[in-house]
């Protein structure tokens, strides 16, 4: 078995968080860390945004897609079909 | 579409029709002493609530009494339902096994479950999977969400960290298998389904075996390889699985022994070219975790000599924003996707600390297996 490693982004993020406080309680320059912070803060942003759009499309699939209106020989046909021999019709 | 056509007569008119016939799904269940949960395997293979052509046990290497224990369930659900086989001087472990089994399968069936003996399915798993088959007609393998089995009432409140730990990090997993919904980076063996045309497919790549017995990750490789013969490899949320996980750090089947190989199995097929063009994303996610590694390690030392210096850290900042927002998002993501909460791992989770400590472990194991890749290219399991 191998299971995926935690996503790279979700990783990245929270230590950006955590780096740039080293900004504050060492005094290290903040020129050096805010790249670093400011790609954990984008991934973050984009990290999220792949679950929503992920959420949102699996989401879409599973629903029953409403009934569509046939048209009245469509309706025939499948009448046609279902009373026949009763067989299903995918 | 996954329905074969069945040919019949209508009484009314005589005529010839087609009628859908059900897609027939073959499991093939690779153990190796499983005397201890082989049974609760096999219950919840046979509880399906889509029913299965039958089952094919392949004892592999089998020293306690996993046979008979399957000889067992051979009389409670039928020989026909249950069928067995014995490999002979297989050196390929589970690889070897699967392939033996692949070999025997007598029927046709259109998908084929692949799973792990130590695996709890849920009853809909084959039902689900059959239903994403239909939709996507050129997927052709499916994975599982993965859930850690429960822990035992016995257990030590060490190994209730670990298991901790990792059922965290299979929820968190979960959530990052929603966002990579397009495709899977891999298809962990534990509970895989495929379509038989895309194994037969894989086969052609090497002389009629389908798991390649020279990988320590067989799954990764297979999953590439279905990649490159042109199918599609996703997962499911709705195809649920609990697996045993490891609730010990060292030792044979310890933790640091799992992810080792897991990691520098995964670092060996990164380096053949053969399959390059399917694994930039894991290169990708190697360099973010080495970057990781080293800010980690920057981090935890700055403020470590700060403390030993009888300096203060002053935890009031608008930096802090950033590891708040981030706490919240992977709290948010672990109730969602994780199952088996309780409030201890809510505070992990939400204090980030002991799941970073966990992140910064598989990291550190990550560059010494690439160190091992490198240095040790004929390792065995």
């Amino acid at each position: 078995m191998q299971i995926p490693q935690m996503s790279p982004t979700a990783a990245v993020l929270r230590v950006s968080g955590l780096d740039a406080t080293l900004h504050e309680v060492a005094g290290v320059n903040w020129h050096v860390l805010l790249p670093y912070t400011a790609l954990g803060g984008g991934l973050m942003v984009y990290s999220q945004v792949r679950l929503l759009r992920g959420q949102h499309v699996l989401k879409r699939q599973l629903v029953a897609q409403p009934a569509k209106k046939r048209s009245r020989r469509g309706r025939f046909l499948l009448f046609r079909l279902r009373s026949d021999v009763g067989v299903v019709v995918n | 579409m996954a329905r074969t056509s069945v040919k019949a007569t209508s009484k009314r008119t005589g005529k010839s029709r087609t009628r859908a016939a059900k897609p027939r799904v073959v499991a093939l269940l690779p153990a190796h002493n499983e005397q201890d949960i082989i049974e609760t395997t096999i219950d919840t293979l046979m509880d399906q609530s889509y029913p299965l052509e039958y089952v094919l046990v392949i004892a592999d290497n089998c020293t306690d009494d996993t046979v008979k224990i399957v000889q067992r369930c051979q009389k409670k659900y039928g020989a026909n339902r249950l069928k067995l086989t014995r490999t002979v001087g297989n050196k390929h472990k589970k690889a070897g096994a699967l392939n033996h089994g692949f070999k025997r399968l007598r029927s046709k069936p259109e998908f084929i479950f692949g799973m792990d003996a130590d695996t709890i399915l849920d009853r809909n798993i084959i039902k689900a999977g059959i239903k994403q088959f239909d939709r996507e007609p050129q997927t052709g393998g499916i994975c599982s969400a993965y859930r850690a089995l429960p822990l035992k009432e016995d257990a030590k409140h060490w190994e209730r960290f670990l298991w901790r730990l990792q059922n965290i990090e299979f929820g968190l997993a979960n959530a990052w298998r929603v966002e990579n919904y397009k495709s899977a980076r891999v298809l962990p063996g534990v509970s895989v389904m495929f379509r038989t045309q895309a194994l037969k497919d894989i086969s052609k790549l090497h002389r009629g075996t389908v798991w390649a017995t020279d990988s320590l990750v067989e799954d990764y490789r297979l999953t590439l390889e279905m990649k490159e013969v042109g199918w599609g490899v996703k997962s499911s949320l709705q195809m649920i699985s609990w697996s045993d996980v490891p609730l010990k750090i060292r030792g044979k089947g310890g933790l640091f022994d799992q992810r080792q190989r897991w990691y520098s199995g995964t670092v060996d097929e990164i380096r053949r070219k053969d399959l390059r063009k399917h694994t930039h994303y894991e290169t990708f996610t190697i360099s973010l975790l080495a970057l990781n590694l080293i800010m980690r390690a920057l981090l935890y030392g700055t403020y470590g000599l700060i403390l030993l210096t009888g300096g203060i850290i002053q935890w009031v900042s608008f930096f802090l924003l950033l590891p708040v927002a981030a706490a919240i998002i992977q709290f948010s993501r672990w109730v969602k996707y994780a199952d088996q909460r309780d409030k201890w791992q809510g505070l992990m989770t939400i204090f980030l600390l002991p799941n970073e400590l966990y992140a910064m472990f598989r990291e550190m194991v990550y560059v010494y297996s690439i160190w091992l890749s490198y240095r040790r290219p004929d390792r065995a399991w």
